[in-house]
């Protein structure tokens, strides 16, 4: 009898699994496939949303590059060969060599680390593809060009002054600020209204805000694990409303977008007498979707808020809804 | 035919002393060539590019989309390539038999075209055995392949080839006691007479005539892909085991005919399914005009023959590769009993309903459809958890 059973029961085993197997791979059949088709079928080049500091292929502001040899001395594997010479008229420093070999660069960064102006930094450019390692040697000096001497007061020269701005701009992303220890973390809710395509909705605990596309208030809600939700600051008023138009607005990534990507986000806020946001950073979430987050409640997060500083936890849910494009979505069973 | 041979005659268009079983061998040769270079090889070449845009699609994936419109004439590319590249022959392989191999392999896949009904009248040869003839001649495979497998001298070879012989004689058997309920129904084995015993509706298909046949075509089905090799019964080129099986040794043009073989395969393997169990050509009487009844039957066989290609290709992309005592279990023990069962059960419903039941169809059809409905509700259930928008778009 339980030999018949279990014959029985391998039939219908089969049968249900092969028809549940079967249904999954048909909704698979039915969604976007996630390919992104590089590099010649994007619609943006991949170069383009790859983030400020990215380590690709070095490159060299002649400009400003000061001859100080830093470069050349922080690199471990000597692939940057730097002459300088004395100009025996004038007694400047001349820049007669400048070469970077890419084929043995490791990128680790040490080089531009050391560099006074940012003059030597990182592009995000990768693509190194090349049919000789002759021609991967990158010569940034074609004639000898005088060394950049820093100025006493701010660089005035209308060439060489973006150039600088660009170069310190690049290093100061390394100096860490002074981090704030978190308070007992408050959950905050936040409910805004952005542009299309970005949608962002801010989840605290277990409430959800919902978004109402087409109003323009900016509401802040703290609400602390004992007491109750208090709204400390509601603005809703003309100023208000301009302020939050000329904010920076964060727009969906577009490689996210190419690659069908959307979730939540994580972001840790510090939060500062002043209601701006002192210190911002991601404890979790899809990588692509962080720095769109962090745009996002930047823009948004100036307030008059009279409270102490304080840590908050905001979750960020980006979702995808392009303007324009009906999208059929169905949204989860709960 | 004849009237053909004998018009072709009277026009003098091959002077007055013609033999008339020249030009019929002459019209034979042409009207093969045609369904062969025509039909057979392009279909199995466009079925491999299909079927790679159907994986990608299953698996979040793009497939080949450069080489043509939507990659379409990818299979060209591939088949130019193969047949550029040189035909290796190893020095310590049985030279003739390798040769021959591929030859036999095709030979088997372009037979069972000569009984393929496509509509009422085009049919190269209405045998009274067609069906038979069609089994028959299909597993000529298993020759080509065990030689295949033998000539090359090669150890994955040799078990690849073993495999195929062992897979292809065990599920002949199921297979072949599936195609009797429909025999027992119809009491003839012509392909265009079990075709014209269904109606165009699905009632009156013998899929749902009662509910062994129901079971038969399925279990055909399956043997029927376990016979052309196809995943999930995949066994004598599993590459992650034996290299590529039988056809290790092989390159160029030759490995092109194993392969142009196995994806041919699939359009007998849904014209069997389609011609037993789902009516064949069978169109609605709408004109007297016989050419637009043809051309409309044409079309019907087609598109359910490319349906039952697609569901093949779905089932590749979801089921993994079985293992060889499974395969022979589920064969003996599963397939093969319930196939008696099957051909019992019908032999007693054709003894007690001679002309069949008109109230069954319709129950088996209510529960067919009950089926697909339970199906699409798990697909969108499916579909809802992941979040994901529905995109239909073929083109990418």
């Amino acid at each position: 009898m339980s030999a018949v059973s279990e014959y029985i029961g391998n039939i219908k085993d089969a049968v249900t699994s092969i028809f549940e197997g079967m249904a999954v791979t048909a909704s698979h059949f039915m969604r976007k496939p996630y390919t992104v088709q590089y590099p010649d079928r994007m619609p943006v080049r991949v170069q383009d949303t790859l983030p400020f500091r990215y380590r690709g292929i070095l490159e060299v502001d002649l400009e400003i590059c000061t001859g100080c040899l830093a470069c050349e001395r922080a690199c471990p594997i000597d692939c940057i060969v730097i002459v300088v010479d004395k100009d025996p008229q004038t007694r400047q420093m001349l820049l007669s060599q400048f070469d970077i070999d890419i084929a043995k660069c490791m990128y680790c960064g040490l080089c531009s680390e050391p560099c006074p102006t940012g003059s030597i930094h990182h592009t995000t450019e990768f693509e190194g593809a090349d049919y000789s390692l002759e021609s991967l040697i990158r010569r940034f000096v074609k004639d000898p060009v005088m060394a950049y001497k820093p100025k006493k007061g701010p660089e005035t020269d209308p060439q060489i002054a973006p150039i600088l701005f660009r170069g310190l701009n690049y290093l100061s992303e390394y100096q860490v600020s002074g981090e704030p220890k978190p308070i007992d973390a408050p959950a905050v809710a936040i409910t805004r209204t952005v542009l299309p395509p970005l949608d962002v909705e801010v989840v605290a605990g277990d409430k959800h805000s919902k978004i109402h596309p087409g109003s323009n208030t900016t509401k802040l809600e703290i609400t602390n694990d004992e007491s109750s939700a208090a709204t400390l600051a509601v603005a809703s008023n003309a100023a208000e409303r301009e302020r939050i138009t000329d904010a920076p607005q964060a727009s969906y990534p577009l490689l996210a977008q190419h690659m069908n990507v959307q979730g939540s986000v994580v972001l840790q806020a510090i939060i500062g007498a002043d209601g701006i946001i002192q210190d911002l950073h991601v404890l979790s979430g899809p990588a692509i979707l962080s720095s769109a987050a962090q745009q996002a409640v930047r823009a948004v997060a100036q307030f008059d808020v009279e409270i102490p500083p304080r840590s908050a936890t905001l979750h960020i849910h980006i979702s995808h809804a392009p303007a324009g494009r009906k999208v059929r979505h169905f949204r989860r069973d709960r | 035919m004849e009237t053909l041979v004998q018009n072709l005659i009277a026009s003098g268009a091959f002077g007055k002393n013609a033999s008339p079983h020249m030009v019929a061998a002459l019209v034979v040769f042409i009207m093969s060539a045609v369904v062969f270079l025509g039909v057979a090889f392009p279909f199995a070449g466009i079925v491999s590019w299909a079927e790679r845009r159907v994986w990608a699609r299953i698996q979040s994936r793009v497939g080949p989309n450069r080489v043509g419109p939507q990659g379409f004439l990818q299979w060209l590319a591939d088949g130019v390539k193969h047949v550029c590249k040189e035909d290796i022959i190893p020095d310590e392989s049985d030279a003739p038999l390798f040769k021959m191999a591929p030859y036999l392999v095709m030979l088997a896949f372009t037979l069972p075209w000569a009984v393929m009904p496509f509509s009422s009248s085009l049919i190269l040869a209405d045998l009274n055995v067609g069906i038979l003839y069609m089994t028959s001649v299909t597993a000529l495979t298993v020759v080509g392949v065990l030689m295949a497998g033998w000539a090359s001298n090669d150890k994955w070879s040799l078990i690849g080839g073993i495999r195929s012989a062992a897979q292809i004689v065990s599920y002949e058997i199921p297979a072949g006691l599936s195609i009797f309920p429909v025999v027992l129904m119809t009491g003839t084995l012509s392909m265009q007479g079990i075709i014209r015993a269904q109606g165009w509706a699905p009632q009156h298909w013998f899929l749902f005539a009662n509910p062994f046949t129901f079971v038969a075509a399925n279990i055909l089905y399956i043997s029927a892909l376990a016979e052309g090799n196809r995943t999930p019964f995949d066994l004598p080129e599993a590459e992650s085991e034996l290299v590529a099986g039988f056809a290790t040794e092989y390159s160029g043009m030759r490995y092109l005919f194993f392969f142009m073989a196995e994806w041919g395969n699939l359009f007998i393997i849904g014209a069997i399914i389609a011609t037993l169990f789902l009516g064949g050509w069978q169109f609605p009487h709408v004109t007297n005009n016989v050419i637009a009844m043809n051309i409309l039957q044409a079309i019907t066989f087609n598109v359910k023959v490319l349906f039952l290609v697609f569901v093949s290709m779905w089932i590749r992309a979801t089921l993994p590769r079985v293992r060889i005592d499974q395969l022979m279990t589920l064969c003996w023990k599963y397939f093969v009993p319930i196939s008696f069962v099957n051909m019992i059960g019908t032999a007693v419903w054709v003894a007690i309903w001679p002309d069949g039941t008109t109230i069954m169809g319709y129950i088996m059809l209510a529960a067919a459809i009950g089926l697909g409905a339970v199906f699409t509700q798990r697909v969108i259930y499916y579909l809802r958890r992941s979040r994901m928008e529905v995109y239909f778009n073929p083109t990418i």
